[in-house]
C-alpha cells in the first residue's frame, strides 16, 4: 500500500472515530449495563438490582420470570403485547391514510404556497410533545370542548369520558404525536419523484387514479417504508402518550409495563429483560428496512 | 418504396379547440385543481395545530 493509500485509510478512520466513540459511549455501554442488570441478581435486603458484568456469573431468573409473564399460564403480559401490536398497527395505518394525501398535495400541487404549507407541517416540531398531549387533555375532559362540540352537534347524547381508559383516545394520541414525522419523510420522498414520469403516464392515456396506482404509489414505496419505520418504532416503546391520555390498565401498552417494572423495587431486572426483548423484536423491521434500502439502491444504480 | 405512415388525426375534442375544452365539465378535466386533496390537507393542519392554539388561548390560564 502506498503513502496515499495509507493516508486515505487514516482519513476514513479519523472521520468515523467520533461516530464510533459516540456509539460506544452512549449506546453499547448503557446497553451492556441494562443487560448486566437484567441478567444480574437481586439484593433481597434492599429489593434493589445488582448488576453483574461478568457473563459467566449471569442468572436467568429474570428471563424465566419474564418468559412466564409473557407465555406462561395466567400470563398477564401476553394481552398487553397483543394490545400494543393492535394499537400500533391501527395508529400507523391511520398515520399513513391521513399523512399520505397531505404530503402528496404539498409535494405536487402546493405550487407557490409550498413554503407556507411546509412551515405549517413543521410547526408541531416547535412545540414539545408533552405540551401537545397536555393540550388534548384539556380538550378531552368530560366538560371539555370536544364533548361540548359533539353534544351541541347531537353526535353524542351524553359527554364521553375520553380520558378514562378509552382505546380510541390512546390510538388518536399516538397518531397525533407521531404523524408529523411520517409526513415529513413522505414529503421528502414524494418531492423527489420526477414529475415527467407522472406526466408520461397521463400522456399515455392513464386516468388520474391509474397514474397514481401505476406510477406514483410504486415510486413512493421506499418513503412509505421509511416513514412507517420512523413512526412504528417509537410508538411500540411509547408509554408517555398512554400515561397522559389514559393511565388505565385496560389500555396499557408494553412501554407502560416496562416503565411500571422499572419503577417497582425488585422488578427492575425484569423491566431490563423486557426492554431488551422489545429491542430484539424491533430489530426485525430494522433489518428488513436496511435490506430493502440496499436492494432499492442497487436497482437504482446503473 | 418505403411507406411513411401518416400521423393519426387528433381526437375530436382536441381538434374542436379550446371552446370544446371549455364546454367539458370540470370533473372531466384531467388537469383540474385537486380541491379534495387541498381541503384534506387544510383539515389535517387545523387538526394538528388548533388543539394547541385553543389550549393556549382558553385552557392554560
Amino acid at each position: 500500500m502506498g503513502d496515499s493509500g495509507r493516508q486515505s485509510k487514516a482519513f476514513w478512520i479519523l472521520l468515523a472515530a467520533p461516530g464510533i466513540l459516540w456509539l460506544a459511549v452512549l449506546f453499547i455501554v448503557p446497553f451492556y449495563a441494562v443487560l448486566a442488570i437484567g441478567e444480574g441478581k437481586l439484593n433481597r435486603l434492599f429489593e434493589s438490582p445488582v448488576a453483574v458484568y461478568n457473563p459467566l456469573n449471569w442468572s436467568s431468573a429474570n428471563l424465566a420470570n419474564v418468559w412466564h409473564d409473557l407465555f406462561g399460564s395466567g400470563s398477564f403480559a401476553g394481552p398487553i403485547v397483543v394490545r400494543t401490536v393492535v394499537y400500533v398497527a391501527a395508529a400507523s395505518l391511520l398515520c399513513l391514510v391521513i399523512g399520505y394525501p397531505a404530503a402528496y398535495f404539498v409535494s405536487r400541487f402546493a405550487g407557490h404556497r409550498k413554503g407556507l404549507f411546509l412551515v405549517l407541517l413543521i410547526a408541531p416540531f416547535w412545540i414539545s410533545f408533552m405540551m401537545r398531549m397536555l393540550a388534548w387533555i384539556d380538550l378531552l375532559q368530560v366538560n371539555g370542548y370536544v364533548n361540548k362540540v359533539l353534544t351541541s352537534l347531537h353526535i353524542i347524547g351524553t359527554p364521553v369520558n375520553w380520558l378514562g381508559g378509552n382505546p380510541v383516545t390512546v390510538i388518536g394520541g399516538l397518531v397525533y404525536g407521531y404523524i408529523p414525522y411520517l409526513i415529513l419523510v413522505l414529503y421528502a420522498g414524494l418531492d423527489r419523484i420526477d414529475p415527467s414520469l407522472i406526466e408520461a403516464g397521463r400522456d399515455l392515456g392513464l386516468s388520474r387514479a391509474r397514474t397514481f396506482w401505476r406510477v406514483t404509489l410504486p415510486l413512493s414505496r421506499q418513503p412509505i417504508l421509511t416513514g412507517m419505520l420512523i413512526t412504528v418504532l417509537p410508538m411500540i416503546g411509547d408509554y408517555f402518550t398512554n400515561q397522559l391520555l389514559s393511565g388505565a390498565a385496560n389500555t396499557s401498552m408494553i412501554g407502560n409495563l416496562i416503565q411500571g417494572q422499572l419503577g417497582t423495587p425488585g422488578l427492575e431486572g425484569q423491566g431490563a429483560i423486557l426492554s431488551l426483548l422489545v429491542l430484539l423484536v424491533l430489530l426485525a423491521p430494522m433489518i428488513y428496512y436496511v435490506r430493502s434500502t440496499n436492494r432499492a439502491s442497487r436497482e437504482a444504480s446503473p | 418504396m418505403t411507406s411513411v405512415s401518416t400521423p393519426p388525426r387528433a381526437s375530436a375534442p382536441d381538434a374542436a379547440g379550446p371552446a370544446a375544452a371549455r364546454r367539458r365539465p370540470p370533473w372531466r378535466n384531467p388537469w383540474r385543481h385537486p380541491w379534495f386533496l387541498e381541503g384534506f390537507t387544510w383539515l389535517y393542519l387545523i387538526w394538528s395545530l388548533a388543539p394547541i392554539v385553543i389550549a393556549v388561548l382558553f385552557s392554560f390560564n
